[in-house]
């Protein structure tokens, strides 16, 4: 596809998105509270999701809240490569983590690990950071502007100017987009028990097999 | 063009990306657009500013919906209604001669009205809606037993998918198994039911509480409505005749101190708690507020600002602060301003020895507080507001008394001071109530002995404290007990199911045996009341954690106690007996000390102890 048609399709997409989204008195179409609570809520908490640009570490653009975010489940943890203390156990713990919701409600989570140390962790860095740690499809590493992604973090409730001490990197933000279950846990927990609360929100934990064809190169599953 | 804050105002903002807004297009028409992430600093700049002033975890919500104070009635949740065992299949049935009450509770989601002609507010309540004379709410019932009679409920968690539950009983011994501690076992799945039993024979009359408790998700649920209060009664206190007394065995007793038709009790159940509404009168929860969430609403039962129509005559009120995350500090003062002295006669675990008079007292997320205030002589018409003094802004901890509570304005400001309801002297009736100011009430309470403690690890001193220690570890997480994070442990409630309940035991104590533990902050950065399940304790003192300078009890502080505020730099000493009642077994088993803001539980801020045989 040429270039021109590319931008012509995005902007055909997103005015369809557009539309989709405003109801004939030109406001944004809100769910109703009262007969469909988990899409109204999940609305209301849109708000703690910048849609900032992030890269990953192929080298991919990705919007947090529209490619990383909406419509899926999500656990989220910052860290930085340079890490010498926390991140060096967390990282192998959400490796555990991965296998043990891979094994139970296969590519139904995805892990997020967004740096704080930007400049540095290059998506370059990342990606030889995730091969190191032998992380599986379903995880990305994200980088993106200083600025921004503290941004995320303030939203996140983990990074107060005044708390530089509490780097945070040993909590995970775990949460499904499209019913607004949110909750934080601790990264170093029991893998078993973060698997176990995080499979607390998936749809039909029961349901479904791997497809390990095409999950293989996938940074991100759908979820829902 | 209308700016950024005129949208969120409007309810149009949704986040950076999703912002949706009317622009001029280089045509020169109108039309809608998606915002642009993209944009120049300087815009990203005014997006940062207006983020770190809401919506943190330090925070809570603002802009609420405002609403004109005291023009709605107080509502008062009814009792449940009694059921006949049979008709709850499977339910367990006594037939030893305790008296026993049985009764069936639905947690659900539902709409009830707060805000008087506007769409109603989703909660999530026992038994919710919640319809009373006063108005509706998402209170749960009102549980009224009396000492020795067991309580069994049928508990139905119907919140929809993946919306699990935990119960708890806030303030009573029970047994571990339905204590409602934050453990894989207690929780009920959507869909199902657990029966609790509740023997009610090792406490004194009381005013306790129920709410959820949920792993995680303790936070959201309690804010969303899921608490109900559950009042204790024995003859002792009706021996009292105290203001509105009424002894539920005989309605006809003539020292009921009951009120006229259509008026509210003159003995008064009233929960405050601080909520965020949005534009469309929804709560509005952050999950993600880890400091504790503060809303910018004052509510009073679940009505907001409620005018509590009174007689000028003698009343009780059982305060209870049901906050996630708010402190208050309450006084009394009619519209000149004129503080009202009262007495405190209770706290967490019932009445006082001695009442204690008052002009104003703290009360921590959990606390309770049972006050008799005497409105006598006061002309008809005054108005007499329930003033919060104190101020908070984050979640962490309150940022100390206003200077001058008399003009604490009506509708709280920014900084959460202001009134919490009216009271309305709107009519006389007699009084057959008794009550003296300091008088002797309860001089039949459990004492403690610090000599008979048993030292946390034997071979120590008698008199050994149990230390725990509340504080954050480097991760920023919660912690108790995590000495600088060499070798934090935060809550760890064990394997999950089908695995067998195997949580991280901190502490073991015998049943039977006397204990004296330590609750040390020693921290200025945060304030926490923390929450022991299972007992009730008795503080020994509260000290300054460095200095050791004795701080003296707190008025809230003299009777026997479940929840102890650990301001910043407090170190609480406590003691108590791990006793259990004549008929129900030895309440052994697990059971869990955490804080009390609701957020810091959520994050890890717990430990699991044991009692043993």
């Amino acid at each position: 596809m040429s270039n021109v048609a590319k931008v012509t399709l995005t902007l055909l997409l997103a005015a369809a998105t557009v539309r989709l989204a405003v109801c004939g008195d030109g406001k944004e179409k809100l769910p109703n509270p009262q007969t469909d609570f988990q899409a109204y809520t999940a609305r209301a908490l849109r708000q703690h999701f910048p849609n900032i640009v992030l890269t990953n570490q192929d080298n991919k653009k990705v919007r947090l809240y529209d490619d990383v975010i909406k419509g899926k489940i999500v656990v989220i943890q910052f860290m930085f490569s340079n890490c010498e203390r926390l991140c060096p156990m967390v990282t192998p713990n959400l490796v555990k983590v991965q296998k043990e919701l891979e094994k139970q409600s296969p590519r139904k989570v995805n892990i997020v690990s967004i740096s704080v140390d930007p400049d540095h962790d290059t998506p370059a860095v990342l990606k030889a950071y995730a091969k190191k740690f032998h992380v599986q499809p379903g995880w990305q590493f994200l980088t993106g502007r200083k600025q921004d992604i503290d941004w995320l973090r303030r939203e996140l409730g983990l990074y107060y100017p005044e708390d530089q001490q509490f780097e945070h990197m040993n909590m995970l933000t775990v949460g499904r987009e499209a019913t607004g279950q949110w909750f934080t846990i601790r990264a170093l927990n029991n893998p078993e028990v973060i698997a176990y609360a995080v499979r607390k929100i998936i749809p039909d934990t029961t349901s479904g097999r791997a497809n390990p064809i095409s999950a293989k190169h996938a940074h991100s599953f759908a979820g829902n | 063009m209308l700016d950024r804050r005129a949208l969120i105002k409007l309810g149009l903002y949704g986040g950076s990306g999703a912002l949706l807004h009317l622009t001029q297009l280089k045509s020169g028409a109108w039309g809608w657009a998606l915002d642009e992430d993209d944009r120049d600093d300087d815009d990203k700049e005014e997006h940062h500013h207006h983020h770190h002033h809401h919506h943190k975890g330090g925070g809570g919500g603002v802009g609420s919906p405002p609403m004109q104070p005291f023009t709605i009635g107080l509502p008062l949740p009814p009792a449940p209604t009694r059921l006949s065992p049979s008709t709850l299949p499977g339910i367990p049935i006594y037939n030893d001669g305790i008296p026993t009450s049985y009764y069936q509770v639905f947690e659900r989601q539902a709409p009830v009205q707060i805000y008087p002609g506007k769409p109603a507010t989703m909660v999530w309540g026992f038994n919710v809606p919640t319809i009373t004379p006063g108005g509706q709410t998402y209170l749960g019932p009102t549980f009224v037993a009396k000492i020795g009679e067991r309580v069994v409920i049928r508990m139905n968690n119907n919140l929809g998918p993946n919306n699990d539950s935990i119960v708890h009983h806030h303030g009573a011994h029970v047994g571990s198994a339905w204590d409602g501690s934050a453990l894989w076992s207690q929780q009920i799945h959507n869909g199902t039911f657990k029966d609790f039993v509740y023997p009610n024979d090792d406490d004194v009359s009381a005013t306790h509480w129920y709410h959820d408790h949920n792993i995680d998700f303790t936070g959201h649920n309690v804010f969303m409505g899921l608490e109900g209060f559950f009042l204790l009664y024995d003859d002792v206190e009706l021996a009292l005749n105290l203001p509105g007394r009424n002894n539920p065995d005989n309605p006809q007793d003539p020292l009921n101190d009951l009120p006229p038709a259509g008026e509210l009790p003159f003995d008064l159940p009233l929960v405050i708690q601080d909520r965020a509404f949005d534009a469309n009168f929804q709560l509005v929860y952050n999950p993600f507020a880890s400091r504790g969430f503060l809303g910018d609403m004052f509510l009073v039962n679940g009505a907001i600002q409620p005018k509590i129509r009174v007689a000028n005559r003698k009343y009780r009120f059982r305060i209870l602060n049901g906050s996630n995350a708010r402190f208050y500090h309450l006084m009394l003062q009619t519209n000149t301003g004129a503080p009202i002295p009262f007495n405190i006669v209770g706290s967490d675990g019932g009445l006082y020895k001695t009442a204690i008079e008052v002009d104003g007292f703290q009360i921590a997320p959990s606390e309770r507080a049972e006050v008799i205030v005497d409105f006598t002589g006061l002309a008809i018409g005054t108005k007499v507001f329930l003033n919060n003094c104190l101020m908070q802004t984050d979640g962490r901890k309150p940022a100390g008394l206003v200077a001058n509570c008399a003009t604490a304005p009506q509708t709280p400001g920014p900084d959460g001071v202001g009134a919490m309801c009216s009271f309305d002297i709107e009519f006389s009736v007699n009084d057959r109530s008794s009550f003296t100011p300091g008088q002797t009430l309860r001089p039949d309470l459990p004492v403690y002995n610090i000599a008979d403690a048993e030292p946390p690890v034997p071979g120590a001193k008698p008199g050994a404290t149990h230390d725990w220690r509340f504080e954050r570890g480097q991760g920023g997480e919660w912690l108790v007990n995590c000495f600088n994070g060499a070798g934090a442990q935060p809550f760890d409630p064990g394997p999950p199911p089908p695995a067998a309940e195997k949580p991280r035991i901190d502490a073991t104590c015998k049943a039977g045996s006397t204990e004296i533990w330590r609750l040390i902050n020693g921290s200025g950065g945060w304030a926490h009341p923390v929450h022991i399940h299972r007992n009730q304790f008795r503080i020994i003192d509260r000290v300054d954690s460095g200095s050791g300078k004795d701080l003296g009890l707190l008025p809230t502080q003299l009777g026997l106690k479940d929840v102890f505020v650990l301001d910043q730099n407090v170190t609480i000493r406590l003691i108590s007996k791990y006793t259990s009642g004549t008929t129900s077994d030895k309440q052994l088993g697990k059971y869990v000390m955490h804080c009390h803001n609701v957020e810091h539980e959520d994050m890890a801020m717990m430990i699991v102890w044991e009692c043993v045989p």
